[in-house]
């Protein structure tokens, strides 16, 4: 246990390394992985700005998105580290089905309210193997402009969002941080429960 | 010896009571419409996205103690609606409301307790607010407590109590709650075994399309349990099942429908449910794939995709 800890933070050393500019990426890609995150940016903004929809609809179309754009296994599976490799069929079945449902209703509800703004892509550049860093603005009516940063690997199906860093925090690596903690305490059976638990806070409300 | 009461001092403390309570009631009924209008206002724009308007209504209604308006503000600082993400900004608001008896800001905190987010990670503190909300009647926490208690997360394991407390959602209308009790009564954890009663509970979450719960009514029938065995109606739970999108539901009904088992045989439609089935991953309905597969025609194959893609969920 504490042996394959230790390889895989190596592992995870190494892939924070990687990170670093020696990424052999494209011009090519980077540019389509920029148009990607455009498209993206202008589907959310109809979404968004359609007038006459209710905060719980503009969520739900948030939510759409999210499923199709984020490659939410991979994801689920990178949070949990190698406790995967030891969990059962049925286990990594009802992790995948909770975890899903827990980014999908956190990140439709956290990002639901926004309308009107599109972000722009200020910048790309190669990260990991093959991935490509594509890094955006959102300027607010209010406040500061938002600088987020949007991992994103090709594939089978297209281009697919792995990360999403905000103010250098990424998200991948705060959920497992979490999930770890929880891991440590309770297992993957807990750590199942807990998911499953996590998913019944409530929202705001009327009265 | 027992003690006499100090009448004087009894009177004395009902009189400041009551006049407190009526000082309060005036001020409230002054309050009232200012109060009203702008937490209606601050819901408006919360709706239409506007929540730096939203904050702006609900703040000093929230500093004024309104725990609605403390509970949705602590919900802003958790999502960061408005404010920048901040939830120990969320637990203080939910926590100012919980302590006025604000069930849903109890059950948020039991849960930010329980996972540790913008909180140190205490079962403790976490039950404790769970039990004051359930106690208070919100089924979500009863559900949740029971779940608790089943597992023994951050408690010891009390089938008597998850029983208790999973009893009280169901009958409150929570569907995973009357999911899981027909399961308790079936398997006779913390209570005496009781199909039929297993059978009631499944049937109430299968009403409202609990596919889980439909599921397992199929395995009811299949094995004659609180029922007379009866293959074409378990047949039909596991066809409800599969159609919410329940994987082992789906290989079920590929089998029956391969085998001919409580429905007509038709090997095409039972290909079409082993596709789908294995689309999350290699198992055995994958497995029961490759053999229908390598038996089938090609048209039967194509037609099986064909039927396979087309294919959508109902919810």
């Amino acid at each position: 246990m504490a042996k394959s800890f230790r390889a895989f933070s190596l592992l995870f050393a190494l892939l924070l390394l990687t990170t670093a500019p020696t990424a052999v990426v494209a011009a090519a890609d980077e540019q389509q992985a920029a148009q990607f995150l455009d498209r993206l940016s202008s589907n959310a903004l109809h979404a968004l700005s359609a007038p006459e929809t209710t905060l719980e609809q503009k969520e739900s179309a948030v939510r759409k998105i999210l499923a199709d754009n984020f490659d939410l296994n991979v994801i689920g599976r990178f949070v949990i580290g190698p406790a995967w490799r030891k969990a059962s069929e049925e286990q990594r079945d009802q992790y995948q089905t909770l975890f899903r449902e827990f980014v999908l209703r956190t990140y439709s509800r956290r990002l639901g309210g926004y309308s009107g703004q599109r972000f722009v892509v200020t910048g790309t550049r190669g990260i990991g193997k093959s991935d490509i860093l594509v890094t955006t603005r959102i300027k607010r009516p209010s406040g500061p402009p938002i600088d987020a940063g949007w991992r994103v690997r090709s594939g089978a199906n297209g281009y697919k969002i792995l990360d999403v860093v905000v103010s250098g925090v990424s998200m991948v690596v705060t959920q497992r941080s979490e999930f770890r903690a929880v891991l440590r305490r309770e297992g993957f059976d807990g750590l199942i429960e807990v998911l499953r638990l996590q998913v019944s806070k409530f929202s705001a409300r009327r009265g | 010896m027992r003690q006499i009461p100090d009448r004087t001092h009894r009177l004395r403390r009902l009189v400041a009571v009551l006049g407190l309570g009526a000082i309060m009631t005036v001020a409230v009924a002054a309050d009232q419409p200012v109060f009203a209008a702008s937490f209606e206002t601050g819901w408006a724009a919360y709706q239409k996205g506007d929540f730096a308007a939203a904050l702006k209504e609900w703040r000093p209604l929230a500093d004024r103690g309104d725990t609605r308006a403390q509970f949705n503000l602590g919900v802003m600082y958790e999502e960061g609606r408005g404010v920048a993400e901040d939830r120990s900004q969320a637990i203080q608001w939910w926590t100012k409301a919980a302590d006025a008896g604000d069930a849903q800001a109890q059950h948020n905190l039991g849960m930010a307790y329980l996972g540790g987010g913008g909180v140190t990670q205490s079962y403790d503190t976490a039950i404790q607010w769970l039990e004051r909300a359930s106690n208070g009647g919100l089924a979500r926490s009863q559900y949740s407590l029971g779940k608790m208690y089943s597992y023994g997360l951050g408690i010891a394991k009390d089938e008597a109590a998850a029983f208790k407390w999973i009893m009280k959602a169901a009958e409150s209308g929570v569907h995973q709650a009357q999911y899981n009790l027909g399961k308790i009564y079936r398997d006779g954890r913390g209570v005496a075994r009781d199909n039929t009663a297993a059978i009631r509970w499944f049937r109430t979450a299968a009403a409202k399309g609990y596919a889980k719960a439909e599921f397992n009514l199929g395995n009811m029938y299949r094995d004659g349990r609180g029922v007379a065995p009866n293959p074409k109606a378990s047949t039909e739970w596991y066809l409800r099942a599969a159609q919410r999108g329940h994987k082992q539901a789906q290989n079920e009904v590929g089998l029956r429908l391969a085998s001919g088992t409580g429905t007509a045989r038709d090997e095409v439609e039972a290909l079409k449910w082993f596709i789908i089935a294995a689309r999350g991953g290699p198992d055995v309905a994958d497995v029961n794939k490759q053999a229908l597969w390598r038996k089938v025609g090609k048209t039967a194959r194509e037609r099986a995709e064909a039927l396979a893609r087309s294919w959508k969920r109902t919810r």
